[in-house]
C-alpha cells in the first residue's frame, strides 16, 4: 500500500477580479514507503503546489481531491491540531532556498533541537515558557538531550565537525552545508515522508551530487520515503525509484524510473528525454520541445500538451485517458486508446514546424472543469 | 589593531548564549562599557540611596540655603530650602529611573504584544487592534495623566500608567511593521511545516527577528519618558512635590538659575548622562541580538 495516495487532485487559486487560476488539475500521485519518488515538470507545471498541498499550507487555495490519503487517512479530514502533529512528525519538508528557510537569528543547533523537542523525542520540556527562556536567555544547554540529538543529526547528514557547526548561524555556512542542516532538521521529527522541493537547484553540481547521495543513503538507512521535486531528469535517473511527470497542472506519465526511462510512452516524456544534452550535438544547438507551456487559465481542453505534441490528433480534445503501459507504468495519452502502439513519435517533424502554429494556444477553448467535492484549505 | 587567533575563534565560533555575546560586545566597545557603567552606577545609587546618601532628603539646613556646589559639607550644594542636593539626586534617581524604565517596559510589553499579533494574524484582527492603537495615539497623554490624577490622586503609579499609555502605539506600530515583513519569510513557512503553532511561531521565530529595532526604540523612549516624568512634575501632576525626582529638581532650580545654577544643572547633567548611557548600552544590546551584523558595529 502506498504511504501517500492522492487521486484526482485539483488546486485552484481564486482571483478576486478575474477567472480562477487552476494551478493543478487532475493529479494522481502515489508514494510508497521507503522509496524516493521523483516529481518532474517544468516551471509552472504545478509540482510545488502539489507538494505544498500535502502539508495543507496553501493559503487561499481551494483544494479538492477524490482521495488524499496518508497512511490510509484523509489528510484533509484532519483537524488543524491533528495536522500539526502530522507536520514534522510524519511529513517533513526541505526547501530549495536554505538561507531563507532557516531562521537567521538562531544557531542551526538551536533550530534542530527545537524540532527535536517539539517532536517529543527527548525527555525535555517544550512548553512555551521554557522555550522562551531558551530563545531569549539561556539557549539550549549543550548537555541537553535535544542538543545532543541535534549534533547527532548533523553528523548523520554528513557534516564534519558537527559540534562546532551546531553553534554557527545559517549565514556562516556554505549552501551545501545549509542544505544538509535543512535535511537534519527535517529528520529531527523522525518523519516517514520528506517532501524535498528542489533541494539541490540552488547548489552547484558537485555539491548537488553529494546531497543526492545523502538523500539516497538516508532513504535506505532510515526507511524514510522522499518525494523529490525537481525539473532535472538527470537527478531523477540518478536518485529516484519511481517518477511522476507533470505538465501544465496534470500528470502525463508515471511509473518506475527504469520503465519510464527505457520505455517512455507519452510524447511529452519522450520529448523531455530527447532534450537531455548527451554531448553529441555538434551544431551548438540544444534540442528543445518547440513552443511553451500554456498559462493555467488558457489551458486547452483535453490534453494540455496537444498544441505542442507532434502526434496530436482529433481525440486529444477529450479528457485524458489512462493507458497502462506496464505494471505500475501509466501514460495518460490518447495515442493508446485503440489498443495498439503507435510506434515512434516523430519529433523531427515537430521540430521543423514553425513556432507560430506550434506554440500558441490561440482561441482554444479552456477546459470546462467539473466541480469535484469541495475540500477547502484554511 | 592586530587580531590574534583567539579573537577570530570567538568571532565565528561558539556564540550560543546571548549574555555571552553581550559581554563580548560590551567588553570590546568603550562606548558600550561607558553606557553600561553609567547606568549600573546610577541604578546602584538609586537602590542604595538610604545607605549611601549623606543626609535625609527632607532635612533642611537653614544655615546653608542655596549653598554652592563643590562646597563642604554639601558636595553638590543645597537647594533653596537648604536640602542636600546629592541626597536628593540619589533619592530622585529612584523615581526617575524607576518611572521611566517601568513605564517604557510596560508600554513595550503591551505595545509589542498588540503589534506582533496584529501583524502576524492580519485581517480583521489587525484592523481592530491597530484602530485601538490609533485611539490610544489620538488621546493626548497629558490629558490621560490629568485624568488619572483627578480620579486616583497623585502617585508614582499614575505617572507610570500615563507614560506607558503614551508609548504603547510607538511599540505597536514598530512591531507590526517588522512582523509584516518577517511573516512572509520562508523560515516562518518552514516553522509551520514542522508543526509549530501560531503562538510559538510569533514568540519563538518571528519576534527574535524583530528585537533589534525594538531595543533601539526602547532606549530612545526611556530618554523621552524621563523628560515626560519631569514634565508631569513640573506641571504639578507628577509625584508629590516634596518627593525628589530629577525632573522636579530641574523645575525647582529653573527660577533660581541666575543665583544658584547648580540646582538645575546637576539634575540636567544626570538626565543627559543617563540617557546617553542607556542609548550606548542599547546599541550594544542590539548588536548582541543582531547576529547577522557580525563585527559590523561602527
Amino acid at each position: 500500500m502506498s504511504l501517500l495516495d492522492i487521486e484526482d487532485l485539483a488546486v485552484t487559486f481564486p482571483v478576486e477580479d478575474g477567472p480562477d487560476v487552476p494551478a493543478v488539475d487532475g493529479v494522481d500521485l502515489q508514494v510508497a514507503a521507503g522509496e524516493i519518488h521523483g516529481l518532474v515538470g517544468e516551471s509552472g507545471s504545478g509540482k510545488s503546489v502539489t507538494a505544498r498541498s500535502i502539508m495543507r499550507l496553501l493559503d487561499g487555495a481551494e483544494v479538492s481531491a477524490d482521495r488524499f490519503d496518508y497512511r490510509g487517512e484523509d489528510l484533509y479530514a484532519k483537524s488543524e491540531a491533528e495536522m500539526r502533529r502530522v507536520r514534522g512528525d510524519e511529513i517533513a519538508m526541505v526547501f530549495q532556498d536554505s538561507l531563507s528557510a532557516l531562521n537567521p537569528v538562531m544557531t542551526v543547533g538551536e533550530q534542530i533541537a527545537e524540532v527535536v523537542r517539539h517532536h517529543g523525542a527527548v525527555d525535555e520540556s517544550a512548553g512555551l515558557l521554557s522555550e522562551l527562556r531558551r530563545k531569549y536567555v539561556t539557549g539550549t544547554s549543550k548537555s541537553a538531550p535535544s542538543w545532543r540529538r541535534a549534533v547527532d543529526l548533523l553528523e548523520t547528514v554528513g557534516i564534519p565537525d558537527p559540534e562546532e557547526v551546531a553553534t554557527t548561524y545559517p549565514h556562516q555556512l556554505s549552501g551545501g552545508q545549509r542544505q544538509r542542516v535543512m535535511i537534519a532538521s527535517a529528520l529531527g521529527g523522525d518523519p516517514s515522508l520528506i517532501v524535498a522541493d528542489e533541494p539541490t537547484t540552488a547548489l552547484d553540481v558537485t555539491v548537488e551530487a553529494s546531497i543526492l547521495d545523502e538523500l539516497r543513503r538516508l532513504c535506505d538507512e532510515f526507511d524514510v520515503a522522499i518525494l523529490l521535486i525537481t525539473h532535472d531528469l538527470g537527478v531523477v535517473a540518478e536518485t529516484c525509484d519511481s517518477v511522476t511527470v507533470m505538465y501544465s497542472g496534470s500528470v502525463m506519465e508515471h511509473g518506475r524510473t527504469d520503465q519510464l526511462f527505457e520505455n517512455p510512452a507519452h510524447p511529452y516524456t519522450k520529448g523531455l528525454l530527447r532534450s537531455i544534452p548527451d554531448g553529441t550535438a555538434t551544431d551548438g544547438e540544444l534540442t528543445t520541445i518547440p513552443g511553451s507551456a500554456p498559462e493555467p487559465a488558457e489551458r486547452p481542453a483535453g490534453c494540455p500538451f496537444r498544441d505542442r505534441c507532434p502526434a496530436a490528433f482529433d481525440a486529444c480534445t477529450d479528457p485524458l485517458p489512462e493507458h497502462v503501459v506496464d505494471a505500475g507504468h501509466v501514460a495518460r495519452c490518447h495515442l493508446y486508446t485503440d489498443g495498439d502502439d503507435p510506434g515512434e513519435v516523430s519529433w523531427e517533424t515537430a521540430a521543423n514546424v514553425d513556432d507560430e502554429t506550434n506554440g500558441t494556444v490561440g482561441d482554444t477553448e479552456t477546459a470546462d472543469r467539473t466541480t469535484p467535492t469541495e475540500v477547502t484549505d484554511g | 589593531m592586530s587580531t590574534d587567533y583567539g579573537e577570530s575563534e570567538t568571532r565565528f565560533g561558539i556564540r550560543i548564549d546571548r549574555f555571552e555575546r553581550l559581554r563580548e560586545t560590551v567588553a570590546g566597545d568603550y562606548k558600550a562599557t561607558f553606557g553600561l557603567t553609567t547606568v549600573v552606577l546610577f541604578v546602584l545609587a538609586a537602590i542604595f540611596a538610604p545607605e549611601l546618601a549623606p543626609y535625609d532628603p527632607m532635612a533642611q539646613d537653614f544655615a546653608l540655603m542655596q549653598a554652592p556646589s563643590l562646597s563642604s559639607p554639601h558636595p553638590l550644594g543645597t537647594d533653596s530650602f537648604g536640602r542636600d542636593l546629592l541626597t536628593r539626586m540619589m533619592y530622585g534617581a529612584r523615581i526617575s529611573l524607576g518611572v521611566s524604565l517601568g513605564a517604557v517596559t510596560i508600554g513595550a510589553v503591551v505595545g509589542v504584544s498588540l503589534g506582533v499579533v496584529a501583524g502576524y494574524v492580519g485581517g480583521w484582527v489587525d484592523d481592530a487592534l491597530m484602530r485601538f492603537v490609533d485611539v490610544l495615539w489620538a488621546f493626548p497623554w497629558l490629558l490621560v495623566a490629568i485624568m488619572l490624577v483627578a480620579v486616583f490622586g497623585q502617585g508614582v503609579w499614575n505617572v507610570v500608567a500615563a507614560i506607558a499609555f503614551a508609548y504603547i502605539d510607538d511599540f505597536a506600530r514598530l512591531a507590526r511593521g517588522e512582523v509584516l515583513s518577517i511573516r512572509e519569510e520562508e523560515f516562518v513557512l518552514a516553522a509551520k511545516n514542522v508543526g509549530l503553532g501560531d503562538v510559538q511561531i510569533m514568540t519563538e521565530e518571528v519576534l527574535p527577528n524583530a528585537v533589534a529595532p525594538l531595543i533601539v526604540q526602547f532606549t530612545v523612549l526611556v530618554a523621552r519618558a524621563m523628560l515626560a516624568e519631569s514634565t508631569l512634575s513640573f506641571l504639578g501632576i507628577g509625584v508629590k512635590p516634596t518627593t525628589p525626582t530629577w525632573g522636579a529638581l530641574l523645575g525647582q532650580g529653573r527660577s533660581l538659575i541666575g543665583q544658584a545654577w547648580w540646582i538645575s544643572i546637576v539634575p540636567g547633567i544626570a538626565i543627559v548622562v543617563t540617557v546617553l548611557g542607556i542609548n550606548l548600552f542599547g546599541d550594544a544590546l542590539r548588536d548582541a541580538f543582531d547576529v547577522r551584523g557580525e563585527g559590523g558595529s561602527p
